[in-house]
């Protein structure tokens, strides 16, 4: 497909039951259909899929081969998810060979306002690119995931949205001239009041456990209080 | 008081066994009584980020496997003692696991700390003091401060040592600690 002849393989990690709620879903398939136009080998694994079904070795075959792996996933306690950890935790002792030759980015992206709480996170990718004998390319951290889905198309998000697909053309780039890396880490939110984000959030958790059947005092249950 | 000491099967090493060892020591000493557990692979289900943790079951996961028993522990004990192998910097994939799944310990609302950055209110009025003791074959410098920095940077009263494969430096970096249940904001 590609000219370049080089692969690129997407890894989709929202642990997330329905994927078409999953933030991390969305950017990796906007990532796979930019890099399609452009005639680039591109290849989405959803991490989730790969453990549920028993297909991690394939995955991690694909891995292995691919000139570039772009991760997109979100910060679960200022690191990657458990399921994200226990995927390449896996690939690093099963299947991981060094390949100098092949470029690491990362799409970042956690519920906070602040883009930035999603710096940790990037460096672990850093690190297990290092360890698994990778080049680094950086990536974008995004905050205020909790909106995205509802607003992806409003005029607040037209940064983020050109600073997600800006990671995508830098991987482009990578394909053609692997001397053009540079390990870049771009922070970004949508511009957006931070009271309001607040609030909306707030308001939503109540409004989703109303039609839970629970009232607002449920909610602040101590289910492990010591008496 | 209660100690609860948890750590990754995955990962049993001499050195695990020895820190186990002395930590076992040092807290009956100090009058705790222990309860261990060991996390194996696939003990737990990993957090699927469904959220129903505050808003359907406020306080419990959904998924009724080994977490119960480790949050109710966690909840219950005075200090919690993270006995973690360090993976690419962070937590192996087991203690992860585990790490996720403490979810539910916290509310959905948002809080801004004194530092400006963002965080969950605590659900509870305190919490276990938190020790997370990270080990390693070979651990370079950025992935001990990654570490540290993982833990320590947006969360308050926690304490991180990383293992230097001398024992009376865990002991020292304990004595340190305020080894009780502490209050405020996570």
């Amino acid at each position: 497909m590609s000219e370049s002849g080089k692969r690129v393989i997407l890894l989709s990690a929202s642990p997330k039951v329905d994927q078409s709620w999953a933030v991390s879903e969305i950017l990796a398939k906007r990532g796979e259909m930019q890099l399609k136009n452009e005639q680039i080998d591109a290849t989405l694994i959803n991490v989730r899929h790969a453990i549920m079904h028993h297909e991690t070795l394939p995955a991690f075959e694909n891995m292995q081969e691919a000139d570039a792996i772009v991760l997109v996933f979100p910060l679960y306690f200022f690191c990657l998810p458990g399921m994200l950890t226990r995927f390449l935790q896996d690939f690093s002792t099963k299947e991981a060979k060094e390949k100098k030759d092949c470029a690491v980015f990362a799409i970042v992206n956690c519920g906070f306002p602040e883009p930035e709480l999603n710096l940790e996170a990037m460096r672990v990718v850093e690190q297990f690119t290092l360890q698994t004998g990778r080049v680094f390319g950086g990536g974008v951290m995004i905050g205020c995931g909790g909106m995205f889905i509802s607003t992806q198309k409003a005029p607040f998000m037209k940064q983020v949205m050109a600073e997600l697909d800006s990671v995508f053309e830098r991987v482009r780039r990578y394909t053609e001239d692997s001397s053009s890396i540079e390990a870049k880490i771009i922070a970004t939110a949508p511009k957006f009041p931070r009271k309001l984000y607040f609030f909306a959030g707030n308001a939503g958790w109540k409004s989703t456990a109303r039609k839970n059947h629970l009232t607002r005092k449920d909610l602040y249950r101590t289910p492990y209080r010591q008496e | 008081m209660q100690a609860y000491l948890i750590s990754d099967g995955e990962f049993l090493s001499p050195r695990q066994k020895q820190i186990k060892q002395q930590l076992t020591e040092y807290f009956t000493a100090k009058g705790f009584s222990i309860l261990e557990k060991t996390l194996e692979r696939d003990s737990l289900a990993f957090c699927r980020g469904c959220f129903d943790c505050w808003v359907k079951t406020p306080g419990e996961c959904i998924m009724k496997d080994g977490i119960v028993e480790i949050n109710r522990a966690c909840m219950t004990s005075d200090v919690v003692v993270y006995l973690c192998p360090v993976i690419f910097g962070q937590f192996s994939a087991n203690m992860k696991y585990a790490i996720d799944r403490w979810l539910p310990n916290m509310l959905p609302f948002f809080i801004t700390r004194d530092d400006g950055s963002t965080m969950h209110s605590p659900r509870y009025r305190d919490y276990a003091a938190q020790v997370f003791i990270g080990y390693g074959e070979t651990l370079s410098p950025e992935e001990s401060q990654l570490f540290i920095d993982i833990n320590k940077k947006h969360r308050s009263n926690v304490t991180v040592i990383i293992d230097e494969r001398d024992n009376d430096k865990i002991v020292s970096a304990l004595n340190a600690v305020s080894l009780s249940r502490v209050g405020g904001a996570l």
